[in-house]
Protein backbone atom coordinates (compact mmCIF):
# COMPACT_ATOMS: atom_id res chain seq x y z
CA UNK A 1 0.00 0.00 0.00
CA UNK A 2 3.26 2.48 1.22
CA UNK A 3 5.05 1.25 -2.34
CA UNK A 4 1.66 2.38 -4.21
CA UNK A 5 1.68 5.14 -3.04
CA UNK A 6 4.77 6.16 -3.74
CA UNK A 7 4.76 5.08 -7.07
CA UNK A 8 1.28 7.24 -7.87
CA UNK A 9 2.89 10.09 -6.52
CA UNK A 10 5.96 9.94 -8.73
CA UNK A 11 3.55 8.80 -11.39
CA UNK A 12 2.45 12.00 -11.09
CA UNK A 13 5.80 13.67 -10.60
CA UNK A 14 7.03 12.72 -13.71
CA UNK A 15 3.98 13.33 -15.81
CA UNK A 16 3.58 17.22 -14.60
CA UNK A 17 7.20 17.50 -15.08
CA UNK A 18 6.89 16.07 -18.55
CA UNK A 19 3.49 17.68 -19.27
CA UNK A 20 4.96 21.61 -17.85
CA UNK A 21 7.93 21.12 -20.52
CA UNK A 22 5.86 19.95 -23.04
CA UNK A 23 3.86 23.30 -22.46
CA UNK A 24 6.61 25.85 -21.84
CA UNK A 25 9.69 24.79 -23.49
CA UNK A 26 7.74 23.13 -26.79
CA UNK A 27 5.77 26.55 -27.02
CA UNK A 28 9.42 28.26 -26.87
CA UNK A 29 11.43 25.91 -29.41
CA UNK A 30 7.78 26.22 -31.62
CA UNK A 31 8.35 30.54 -31.48
CA UNK A 32 11.95 29.49 -32.42
CA UNK A 33 10.52 27.70 -35.43
CA UNK A 34 12.34 24.40 -34.08
CA UNK A 35 10.72 20.85 -34.89
CA UNK A 36 9.56 20.98 -31.25
CA UNK A 37 7.88 17.83 -31.49
CA UNK A 38 10.34 16.12 -32.91
CA UNK A 39 12.38 17.27 -29.82
CA UNK A 40 9.83 16.87 -26.95
CA UNK A 41 9.43 13.14 -28.44
CA UNK A 42 13.10 12.01 -29.08
CA UNK A 43 14.80 13.70 -26.09
CA UNK A 44 12.23 14.90 -23.07
CA UNK A 45 10.14 11.83 -23.46
CA UNK A 46 12.89 9.43 -23.68
CA UNK A 47 14.43 10.96 -20.67
CA UNK A 48 11.66 11.16 -18.24
CA UNK A 49 10.13 7.68 -19.66
CA UNK A 50 13.35 6.09 -19.16
CA UNK A 51 14.51 7.34 -16.07
CA UNK A 52 11.71 6.69 -14.32
CA UNK A 53 11.38 3.31 -15.94
CA UNK A 54 14.38 2.40 -14.93
CA UNK A 55 14.94 3.97 -11.33
CA UNK A 56 11.41 2.62 -10.14
CA UNK A 57 10.81 -0.28 -12.52
CA UNK A 58 7.04 -0.58 -12.24
CA UNK A 59 4.80 -1.59 -14.82
CA UNK A 60 2.13 0.32 -16.16
CA UNK A 61 3.82 3.52 -14.49
CA UNK A 62 4.65 4.85 -18.06
CA UNK A 63 0.95 4.74 -19.01
CA UNK A 64 0.34 7.30 -16.04
CA UNK A 65 2.97 9.08 -16.83
CA UNK A 66 1.24 9.87 -20.35
CA UNK A 67 -1.93 10.35 -18.88
CA UNK A 68 -0.89 13.38 -16.44
CA UNK A 69 1.41 15.01 -19.28
CA UNK A 70 -1.52 14.76 -21.39
CA UNK A 71 -4.11 15.77 -19.60
CA UNK A 72 -1.79 18.66 -18.11
CA UNK A 73 -0.89 19.33 -21.76
CA UNK A 74 -4.55 19.93 -22.67
CA UNK A 75 -4.21 23.37 -20.64
CA UNK A 76 -1.69 24.77 -22.96
CA UNK A 77 -2.93 28.20 -24.21
CA UNK A 78 0.12 28.79 -26.74
CA UNK A 79 -0.58 25.75 -29.04
CA UNK A 80 -4.12 26.05 -31.36
CA UNK A 81 -5.10 21.83 -31.16
CA UNK A 82 -4.90 20.86 -27.61
CA UNK A 83 -6.87 17.41 -28.16
CA UNK A 84 -4.32 16.74 -30.36
CA UNK A 85 -1.63 17.48 -28.29
CA UNK A 86 -2.46 15.62 -25.14
CA UNK A 87 -3.74 12.64 -27.18
CA UNK A 88 -0.47 12.52 -28.47
CA UNK A 89 1.49 12.31 -25.62
CA UNK A 90 -0.72 9.81 -24.03
CA UNK A 91 -0.61 7.51 -26.93
CA UNK A 92 3.98 8.11 -26.21
CA UNK A 93 3.18 6.93 -22.53
CA UNK A 94 0.87 3.73 -23.61
CA UNK A 95 3.63 2.97 -27.01
CA UNK A 96 6.64 3.76 -24.81
CA UNK A 97 5.46 0.92 -22.13
CA UNK A 98 4.60 -1.61 -24.34
CA UNK A 99 8.03 -1.74 -26.51
CA UNK A 100 9.58 -1.42 -23.22
CA UNK A 101 7.85 -3.92 -21.80
CA UNK A 102 8.37 -6.50 -25.06
CA UNK A 103 12.28 -5.85 -25.50
CA UNK A 104 13.47 -4.82 -21.79
CA UNK A 105 11.39 -6.11 -18.87
CA UNK A 106 12.93 -9.07 -18.59
CA UNK A 107 16.24 -7.96 -17.48
CA UNK A 108 17.47 -4.38 -17.62
CA UNK A 109 21.08 -5.48 -16.28
CA UNK A 110 21.67 -7.13 -20.09
CA UNK A 111 21.39 -3.89 -21.80
CA UNK A 112 25.06 -2.96 -20.67
CA UNK A 113 26.76 -1.88 -23.81
CA UNK A 114 26.47 1.73 -25.73
CA UNK A 115 25.54 -0.07 -28.79
CA UNK A 116 22.36 -2.04 -27.65
CA UNK A 117 21.33 1.17 -25.79
CA UNK A 118 22.02 3.32 -28.49
CA UNK A 119 20.53 0.94 -31.12
CA UNK A 120 17.28 0.63 -28.92
CA UNK A 121 16.99 4.34 -28.23
CA UNK A 122 16.66 4.72 -32.16
CA UNK A 123 14.08 2.27 -32.56
CA UNK A 124 11.89 3.45 -29.34
CA UNK A 125 12.15 7.07 -30.24
CA UNK A 126 11.38 6.25 -33.44
CA UNK A 127 8.69 4.37 -32.79
CA UNK A 128 6.78 5.81 -30.29
CA UNK A 129 7.19 9.48 -32.35
CA UNK A 130 5.68 7.35 -35.46
CA UNK A 131 2.69 5.74 -33.87
CA UNK A 132 1.56 8.73 -31.62
CA UNK A 133 1.55 10.97 -34.87
CA UNK A 134 -0.73 8.49 -36.51
CA UNK A 135 -2.68 7.72 -33.38
CA UNK A 136 -3.07 11.61 -33.62
CA UNK A 137 -4.00 11.64 -36.76
CA UNK A 138 -6.71 8.65 -36.07
CA UNK A 139 -8.27 9.78 -33.13
CA UNK A 140 -8.79 13.98 -33.44
CA UNK A 141 -10.63 13.51 -36.99
CA UNK A 142 -12.77 10.72 -35.14
CA UNK A 143 -13.69 13.23 -32.64
CA UNK A 144 -14.27 16.53 -34.37
CA UNK A 145 -16.17 14.25 -37.68
CA UNK A 146 -14.82 10.58 -39.28
CA UNK A 147 -12.02 9.11 -40.50
CA UNK A 148 -10.68 8.42 -43.68
CA UNK A 149 -7.75 5.83 -43.47
CA UNK A 150 -6.51 7.39 -47.14
CA UNK A 151 -5.61 10.57 -45.75
CA UNK A 152 -3.23 8.76 -43.70
CA UNK A 153 -2.14 6.19 -45.71
CA UNK A 154 -0.96 9.04 -48.61
CA UNK A 155 0.73 11.12 -45.20
CA UNK A 156 2.63 8.22 -43.85
CA UNK A 157 5.75 9.14 -45.76
CA UNK A 158 6.04 12.15 -44.36
CA UNK A 159 5.41 10.75 -40.84
CA UNK A 160 8.27 8.10 -41.45
CA UNK A 161 10.55 10.70 -42.54
CA UNK A 162 10.01 13.38 -39.52
CA UNK A 163 10.49 9.88 -37.42
CA UNK A 164 14.01 9.85 -38.64
CA UNK A 165 14.59 12.69 -36.48
CA UNK A 166 13.16 11.46 -33.16
CA UNK A 167 15.49 8.60 -33.74
CA UNK A 168 18.36 9.96 -34.26
CA UNK A 169 17.79 12.15 -30.91
CA UNK A 170 16.29 8.91 -29.01
CA UNK A 171 19.66 7.16 -29.99
CA UNK A 172 21.33 9.85 -27.79
CA UNK A 173 18.77 10.77 -25.17
CA UNK A 174 18.30 6.62 -24.05
CA UNK A 175 22.05 6.16 -23.43
CA UNK A 176 22.00 9.44 -21.35
CA UNK A 177 18.67 8.39 -19.59
CA UNK A 178 20.68 5.02 -18.84
CA UNK A 179 23.56 6.89 -17.46
CA UNK A 180 21.16 9.66 -14.94
CA UNK A 181 19.25 6.71 -13.86
CA UNK A 182 22.75 4.99 -12.24
CA UNK A 183 22.63 7.91 -9.48
CA UNK A 184 21.15 6.75 -6.41
CA UNK A 185 18.91 8.82 -4.69
CA UNK A 186 16.98 8.13 -1.47
CA UNK A 187 14.22 10.29 0.33
CA UNK A 188 12.57 9.67 3.69
CA UNK A 189 8.82 9.76 3.27
CA UNK A 190 8.90 12.92 5.55
CA UNK A 191 10.89 14.59 2.29
CA UNK A 192 9.73 12.15 -0.37
CA UNK A 193 5.48 13.41 -0.43
CA UNK A 194 5.98 16.61 0.15
CA UNK A 195 8.79 17.31 -2.65
CA UNK A 196 7.00 15.15 -5.21
CA UNK A 197 3.13 16.39 -4.65
CA UNK A 198 4.64 20.31 -3.95
CA UNK A 199 6.97 20.21 -7.51
CA UNK A 200 3.59 18.40 -9.34
CA UNK A 201 1.36 21.07 -8.01
CA UNK A 202 3.54 24.11 -8.67
CA UNK A 203 3.47 22.77 -11.89
CA UNK A 204 -0.54 22.40 -12.39
CA UNK A 205 -0.66 25.57 -10.72
CA UNK A 206 1.43 27.47 -13.26
CA UNK A 207 -0.13 26.00 -16.29
CA UNK A 208 -3.86 26.53 -15.41
CA UNK A 209 -3.06 30.21 -14.06
CA UNK A 210 -1.34 30.90 -17.12
CA UNK A 211 -4.23 29.26 -18.98
CA UNK A 212 -6.90 31.20 -17.10
CA UNK A 213 -4.92 34.28 -17.78
CA UNK A 214 -4.38 33.81 -21.54
CA UNK A 215 -8.08 32.79 -21.99
CA UNK A 216 -9.72 35.71 -19.90
CA UNK B 1 18.28 -35.84 -8.56
CA UNK B 2 20.48 -33.08 -7.63
CA UNK B 3 22.36 -33.69 -10.69
CA UNK B 4 19.53 -33.84 -13.03
CA UNK B 5 18.56 -30.12 -10.91
CA UNK B 6 21.79 -28.67 -12.39
CA UNK B 7 21.31 -29.64 -15.65
CA UNK B 8 18.23 -28.13 -15.71
CA UNK B 9 19.65 -24.80 -14.39
CA UNK B 10 22.83 -25.00 -17.07
CA UNK B 11 20.08 -25.85 -20.06
CA UNK B 12 17.87 -22.90 -18.38
CA UNK B 13 20.82 -20.58 -18.27
CA UNK B 14 22.08 -21.17 -22.23
CA UNK B 15 18.57 -20.43 -23.29
CA UNK B 16 18.14 -17.48 -21.66
CA UNK B 17 21.69 -16.31 -22.97
CA UNK B 18 20.59 -17.69 -26.29
CA UNK B 19 17.40 -15.26 -26.13
CA UNK B 20 19.23 -12.58 -24.97
CA UNK B 21 21.89 -12.65 -27.53
CA UNK B 22 18.69 -13.16 -30.16
CA UNK B 23 17.25 -10.14 -28.56
CA UNK B 24 20.37 -8.27 -28.79
CA UNK B 25 20.61 -8.66 -32.65
CA UNK B 26 17.09 -7.65 -33.54
CA UNK B 27 17.39 -4.72 -31.48
CA UNK B 28 20.15 -3.61 -33.96
CA UNK B 29 18.41 -4.89 -36.85
CA UNK B 30 15.42 -2.78 -35.83
CA UNK B 31 17.27 0.45 -35.45
CA UNK B 32 18.94 -0.06 -38.67
CA UNK B 33 15.18 -1.12 -40.16
CA UNK B 34 13.76 2.36 -39.24
CA UNK B 35 16.92 4.46 -40.33
CA UNK B 36 16.28 2.94 -43.82
CA UNK B 37 12.87 3.63 -43.81
CA UNK B 38 13.47 7.29 -42.19
CA UNK B 39 16.03 8.15 -45.23
CA UNK B 40 13.40 6.31 -48.06
CA UNK B 41 10.84 8.48 -46.87
CA UNK B 42 12.79 11.85 -46.39
CA UNK B 43 14.49 11.09 -50.14
CA UNK B 44 10.13 10.48 -51.11
CA UNK B 45 8.91 13.23 -49.28
CA UNK B 46 11.69 15.88 -50.60
CA UNK B 47 11.10 14.66 -54.23
CA UNK B 48 7.16 15.31 -53.80
CA UNK B 49 7.53 18.35 -52.09
CA UNK B 50 10.21 19.96 -55.32
CA UNK B 51 7.14 18.58 -58.06
CA UNK B 52 4.51 20.82 -55.88
CA UNK B 53 5.57 23.09 -54.39
CA UNK B 54 6.32 26.38 -56.98
CA UNK B 55 2.99 26.65 -58.28
CA UNK B 56 0.80 29.29 -57.98
CA UNK B 57 -2.04 27.84 -59.16
CA UNK B 58 -5.52 25.47 -56.91
CA UNK B 59 -6.08 22.69 -58.68
CA UNK B 60 -10.55 22.31 -57.85
CA UNK B 61 -12.11 19.19 -58.89
CA UNK B 62 -9.52 19.08 -61.36
CA UNK B 63 -9.90 22.54 -62.95
CA UNK B 64 -7.09 24.61 -62.16
CA UNK B 65 -7.32 28.23 -60.96
CA UNK B 66 -4.80 31.43 -60.30
CA UNK B 67 -4.87 32.03 -56.86
CA UNK B 68 -3.68 35.54 -57.37
CA UNK B 69 -6.66 36.30 -59.78
CA UNK B 70 -8.87 34.42 -57.09
CA UNK B 71 -7.60 36.57 -54.68
CA UNK B 72 -8.61 39.92 -56.88
CA UNK B 73 -11.88 38.74 -57.32
CA UNK B 74 -13.16 37.77 -53.96
CA UNK B 75 -13.28 39.93 -51.14
CA UNK B 76 -11.23 39.24 -47.86
CA UNK B 77 -12.32 38.19 -44.49
CA UNK B 78 -10.91 37.79 -41.11
CA UNK B 79 -12.06 35.29 -38.38
CA UNK B 80 -10.69 34.46 -34.84
CA UNK B 81 -9.78 31.63 -34.07
CA UNK B 82 -7.90 30.25 -31.69
CA UNK B 83 -4.79 30.62 -32.82
CA UNK B 84 -5.01 34.71 -33.37
CA UNK B 85 -6.90 36.73 -35.70
CA UNK B 86 -6.22 35.54 -39.67
CA UNK B 87 -7.33 37.09 -42.86
CA UNK B 88 -8.28 34.87 -45.90
CA UNK B 89 -11.10 34.52 -48.52
CA UNK B 90 -13.92 32.17 -47.86
CA UNK B 91 -13.43 28.68 -49.02
CA UNK B 92 -17.17 28.32 -49.99
CA UNK B 93 -16.52 31.33 -52.62
CA UNK B 94 -13.89 29.00 -54.27
CA UNK B 95 -16.06 26.19 -53.77
CA UNK B 96 -18.79 28.78 -55.73
CA UNK B 97 -16.37 28.99 -58.61
CA UNK B 98 -17.11 25.27 -59.78
CA UNK B 99 -21.03 26.39 -59.66
CA UNK B 100 -21.91 23.15 -58.06
CA UNK B 101 -25.95 23.35 -57.48
CA UNK B 102 -26.24 21.55 -54.78
CA UNK B 103 -22.53 21.49 -52.89
CA UNK B 104 -23.71 20.33 -49.84
CA UNK B 105 -24.17 17.14 -51.52
CA UNK B 106 -20.34 16.67 -51.76
CA UNK B 107 -17.40 16.06 -49.49
CA UNK B 108 -14.55 18.20 -50.33
CA UNK B 109 -10.88 16.30 -49.60
CA UNK B 110 -8.07 19.31 -48.94
CA UNK B 111 -4.56 18.24 -50.48
CA UNK B 112 -1.21 19.79 -49.18
CA UNK B 113 1.81 19.57 -51.13
CA UNK B 114 3.54 17.34 -48.90
CA UNK B 115 0.92 14.76 -49.47
CA UNK B 116 -1.12 16.02 -46.17
CA UNK B 117 -4.86 15.50 -47.16
CA UNK B 118 -7.84 16.09 -44.73
CA UNK B 119 -11.63 15.52 -45.65
CA UNK B 120 -14.62 18.06 -44.52
CA UNK B 121 -18.16 18.13 -45.03
CA UNK B 122 -19.84 21.40 -46.88
CA UNK B 123 -20.25 22.60 -43.33
CA UNK B 124 -16.68 23.17 -42.46
CA UNK B 125 -16.17 24.95 -45.99
CA UNK B 126 -18.80 27.36 -45.12
CA UNK B 127 -17.23 28.18 -41.87
CA UNK B 128 -12.99 28.14 -43.39
CA UNK B 129 -11.01 30.79 -45.31
CA UNK B 130 -8.27 29.86 -47.63
CA UNK B 131 -5.35 32.36 -47.24
CA UNK B 132 -2.97 33.99 -49.07
CA UNK B 133 -0.20 31.57 -47.79
CA UNK B 134 -2.36 28.80 -49.29
CA UNK B 135 -3.37 27.39 -45.95
CA UNK B 136 -7.14 26.19 -45.17
CA UNK B 137 -7.85 27.35 -41.72
CA UNK B 138 -11.09 26.09 -39.76
CA UNK B 139 -11.75 28.01 -36.91
CA UNK B 140 -13.95 25.00 -35.31
CA UNK B 141 -11.76 22.33 -36.17
CA UNK B 142 -8.50 21.07 -34.42
CA UNK B 143 -5.37 22.08 -35.87
CA UNK B 144 -4.41 18.89 -38.08
CA UNK B 145 -7.52 19.93 -40.69
CA UNK B 146 -5.61 23.03 -41.40
CA UNK B 147 -3.83 21.84 -44.29
CA UNK B 148 -0.62 23.90 -45.53
CA UNK B 149 0.39 24.97 -49.16
CA UNK B 150 -2.99 23.47 -50.70
CA UNK B 151 -2.14 22.50 -54.82
CA UNK B 152 -5.36 20.53 -54.68
CA UNK B 153 -9.52 20.78 -54.05
CA UNK B 154 -11.23 17.49 -54.44
CA UNK B 155 -14.72 16.91 -54.69
CA UNK B 156 -16.41 13.49 -54.00
CA UNK B 157 -19.61 12.80 -54.32
CA UNK B 158 -21.27 11.57 -50.93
Amino acid sequence: MKNNMRIFALIIFFGSIWGFSEIFLGSFLADQELPYDIIMTGFFAMIFLTISRIMYNQKGMQIGIGITAGALKYFNPFVGCNVCSAIAIMAEGLLFELIWNYFINYDISKFKSLKIKISFGIFISYSVYILGYMTTQILTPLIYSNFYIENLISFMPQIFSKGLYAGIIGGLSIPIAFSLSNIKLSFKDKIYYPTTIGISSICWIIVIVNWYIFIS
Amino acid sequence: MVKSKHNLYIIKTNIRKRMLFIRGKIIHILAISVIILGIVSTIYVNAYKERNNNSNEIIINGNNYDISTIFTNINEIQITTDDGKKMGIPLNQIIDLLKEKCPSCFKYKIIGSDGYKQTVNWEDIEKGIFTIEKTAIFPHLAHSFWVKNIIEIEVIKI
